[in-house]
């Protein structure tokens, strides 16, 4: 999956991720985490969840206000489909 | 014949009574926090004192919250270099987490706050006590007026102990008035003042029951605790904390109450509008009253004669010859944190900086037969049980039952209750399923990183220091 | 057949309720990606669910997921999504005909063909929101056999008949009653529309009560407050667990003696009498009726 246009996903409300991608021949990612003992395991998560979607490109901006796991796979998810253009996930390789 | 005697302790403003008090450097000053987050007479009697050039002060409020930031500009001056508190919220609370003070806080229960004066440790030179309404000779009050918030409970104690005691109010009334919350003589200086503290952030109207439905949902299972927990009888006690939840299983109770015709003695501690309500309705006979929550309360103070005003000393202090939690029945206390061991943390969130209050929290939780404390168990991704609390304030040993969202468990040390709530039918999880389902939601948390600075020890009610709070590194 | 008196709506696309909505003691969750959510946050509340359906928490709750219409362009990813995820329960929005159900039931087994579940293992619930629908209740009612029940919507429905929703449901009385009529013909259950002011009890309990004489299985709610209100209305007396259970007893006693006909009290019981009682004992599960 490759990254053409910017999009963003979720929201600032506790409980949620707002995730920002602008289109970049590179990766790069930054995340921050209202609760911050979590940073890093919503950093991994992310990295866990492109990496699954073969996504190598792109400047990723991560703010978490504290969701769970099934809220960031979801938005980050989301981001990568509507910055490659796609309109569905392969549900089976999920 | 001398006519000046009678208005002998009148000051003409607030600089002329720390004159007459004989404040000087190194001293320790005083207050209450009874005006809660609508208090102005703090910052105002600390930027009075700052600008006269005292430095080195000890400073001993009751409890600090949000409003008093400015307080850090005068720790950084060196006016203020230990601090003795309840509780530390907002930006103080931030700033001395970051380790803005040299000397730790020294974080108090109320009854361990009295302790702490009796004992000698904490020698308060000077207090500062807002009181609306005051006579010439200092017998004050705080059931009417604009900042009226009803209780002088903790100030009722610094006027007993300190060396000097000044009343700031904002009127002045004909001698002698009554009730006097603070007598004259334990008064030795009157002044006047424009205002004491905003009265929508005193307490506002009445406290409003929480509509979140989550809270509610805690709030019923804890009703549901208490009227199977064997403490549930004609003349029982209770104290219900300020939390949302908290406050909330009083409108579970009340219908259980009418249905199985019980009334409660006494209802203590930080007086609400909904304990005002049950009272009033004749669901609980007296209302022993250490702080007043909100406007309502303080209105029934002035009327009910069954609403008694308390000193911390009656409240809650384990040296007291005779303290009110001893008496207590029931209590539902909140929590920041709570462990397996079912220790308590209301000092620090879970990145460990300080946003809490000891409050009365282990005080009651002794006191009580039954302690009960809710939570939810998870907010947002925190895990309110965890396997160890970051800071510990109230011991497991004093705590009977965790209420939360997803399910209660027992002290295994209390057989006594836990059969009895499974005789009629509470289901129960053992706490470690309980942190189990919390860690199944949130994961684990990466550990928090300190420093080897102490910016804070918490003190038990009996004086000892049981936790120190750390400066968490960046 | 399982109790379903309370199913409470969440709206997909809402990250904080979808994060805690399994605390609640409702018999099923009811996930929108229809109505509740925007158009361009189709694809994101999509993606909560695939993703939060298999969270561990809502594995030991029966899980309803309203989809988009077929006819929209986010129907078909709807329906492949949940099923991938293993959802319980399908409700079919503004069904009109029985066709409706035979389309999206063949949507349904294609996606779990494609996606390994066993077909026929993903349920039906469809709801009717038109007088079209009302008028065909039955033939929906009886349309496949992955119908767990029909369930009335009806803020299209009185819009559809030009009116509006009154205090008493007048107006709603044919529809409920069509459908009660169908789903019990067709052996199925039944489920009553939202009552939409969440600080209106007074209001609630009332529809509750009526709903509930008139034969309802249970209702559609949007605040987790009305749950246990609900479920009271539901409950039992004690005077109906204890002759629930004198009855179970002595059917069981005569099964065991080899008896026909069980008799209580002189009086026979018979199998709808039998039938009657467990469904109280079920509901009792939750609570013996509090009359406050």
């Amino acid at each position: 999956m490759k990254i053409h246009q910017s999009a963003v996903a979720g929201t600032f409300e506790s409980s949620d991720l707002f995730v920002e991608v602008e289109p970049q021949p590179q990766f790069s990612l930054s995340v921050t985490s209202s609760a911050t003992q979590f940073r890093d395991a919503v950093e991994t998560q992310v990295r866990n969840i492109l990496t699954k979607l073969h996504i190598e490109n792109g400047q990723w901006r991560v703010t978490d206000s504290g969701a769970l796991d099934c809220i960031i796979a979801a938005r980050v998810e989301t981001a990568a489909l509507r910055g490659a253009e796609l309109s569905a996930l392969n549900w089976e390789e999920m | 014949m001398n006519t000046n005697k009678q208005d002998r302790k009148l000051r003409s403003d607030l600089k002329d009574a720390i004159l007459a008090s004989g404040l000087k450097d190194g001293d320790t000053i005083s207050f209450h926090h009874a005006f809660r987050n609508g208090d102005l007479l703090i910052n105002d009697v600390m930027a009075t004192i700052a600008a006269m050039g005292f430095k080195n002060l000890t400073l001993a409020s009751s409890s600090l919250t949000d409003c008093h930031a400015p307080l850090v500009e005068h720790i950084k001056a060196g006016v203020i270099s230990k601090i003795y508190t309840s509780g530390l919220r907002g930006h103080l609370a931030d700033e001395i987490s970051n380790g803005l003070m040299q000397n730790p806080v020294e974080i108090h229960s109320h009854g361990g706050r009295v302790h702490l004066i009796q004992s000698g440790e904490l020698n308060i030179d000077v207090a500062f006590l807002g009181a609306p309404i005051t006579d010439k000779f200092g017998n004050a009050n705080a059931i009417s007026g604009n900042a009226r918030c009803g209780s002088l409970g903790y100030a009722k104690v610094d006027a007993n102990y300190a060396k000097h005691t000044i009343i700031l109010a904002e009127k002045l009334v004909p001698y002698p008035n009554s009730p006097a919350s603070i007598a004259q003589d334990c008064v030795d200086s009157v002044v006047l003042v424009n205002q004491l503290g905003d009265p929508s952030k005193i307490g506002g109207g009445a406290t409003r029951m929480t509509t979140n439905p989550r809270e509610l949902l805690i709030a019923k299972k804890a009703a549901d605790v208490i009227e199977h927990s064997g403490y549930f009888y004609d003349g029982f006690s209770l104290q219900t904390g300020s939390g949302g939840a908290s406050l909330a299983v009083t409108r579970f109770l009340a219908p259980k109450m009418i249905k199985n015709n019980i009334t409660a003695a006494f209802g203590l501690g930080g007086i609400t509008a909904t304990m005002v309500d049950l009272h009033q309705q004749g669901l609980i006979k007296k209302l022993l009253d250490v702080q007043s929550f909100d406007a309502t309360a303080a209105d029934s103070l002035a009327r009910n004669e069954n609403h008694i005003e308390i000193s911390a000393n009656q409240y809650a202090n384990p040296t007291s010859k005779g303290a009110a939690v001893d008496q207590l029945d029931v209590v539902i206390l909140s929590a920041l944190e709570v462990d397996t061991e079912f220790n308590v943390n209301v000092i620090t969130g879970s990145d460990g900086v300080i946003r809490g209050a000891s409050g009365g929290h282990c005080d009651a939780a002794v006191g009580a037969k039954l302690t009960i404390v809710v939570a939810p168990l998870v907010r947002g991704r925190i895990p309110t049980l965890v396997p160890k609390v970051l800071n510990l304030v109230t011991r497991g040993d004093s705590i009977d039952v965790l209420v939360t969202d997803h399910g209660i468990a027992v002290n295994p040390a209390r057989q006594d209750i836990q059969q009895q709530l499974q005789q009629n039918g509470i289901e129960l999880m053992t706490i470690e399923a309980l942190q189990q389902r919390a860690q199944l939601i949130t994961g684990v948390p990466s550990a928090i990183q300190y420093t080897d600075k102490v910016v804070a020890n918490v003190r038990y009610r009996d004086g000892s220091v049981i936790d120190r709070i750390y400066q968490v590194a960046h | 057949m399982k109790l379903r008196r309370s199913m409470l709506f969440v709206p997909a696309s809402n990250a904080a309720m979808v994060s805690n909505s399994f605390i609640y003691d409702t018999d099923s969750i009811m996930f929108d990606l229809e109505d509740s959510v925007a158009l361009r946050e189709k694809d994101s509340a999509r993606l909560i669910l695939f993703n939060a359906l298999q969270h561990p928490l809502y594995q030991d709750k029966e899980v309803v997921v309203r989809v988009n219409s077929l006819d929209s362009a986010f129907g078909v990813d709807d329906v492949n999504a949940v099923v991938a995820a293993g959802v319980d329960v399908i409700r079919l929005a503004k069904t009109d005909s029985a066709q409706d159900v035979i389309d999206m039931e063949a949507v349904i087994e294609h996606a779990e063909q494609a996606y390994g579940r066993p077909v026929g293992s993903t349920k039906l619930l469809a709801a009717i929101e038109s007088a079209l629908g009302i008028t065909n209740a039955k033939e929906i009612a009886f349309a496949s056999k992955r119908l767990i029940g029909i369930a009335l919507g009806a803020e299209d429905y009185v819009r559809n008949l030009k009116t509006n929703r009154s205090a008493d449901g007048i107006e709603l009385l044919f529809a409920r009653c069509s459908i009660i009529q169908a789903a019990r013909a067709a052996g199925i259950q039944c489920f009553d529309t939202v009552y939409s002011d969440a600080n209106n009890e007074a209001g609630f309990i009332h529809e509750a009560e009526l709903i509930k004489q008139l034969g309802f299985d249970g209702k559609s709610l949007i605040n987790p407050r009305q749950i246990d209100i609900l479920h009271n209305i539901y409950a039992p007396t004690l005077k109906e667990v204890d002759h629930a259970q004198a009855v179970i007893a002595a059917a069981t006693e005569a099964e065991e003696k080899g008896l026909g006909v069980a008799s209580l009290n002189g009086k026979m019981v018979d199998a709808p009498i039998i039938e009657r009682a467990r469904l109280t004992l079920e509901r009792a599960v939750s609570g013996i009726r509090e009359e406050l």
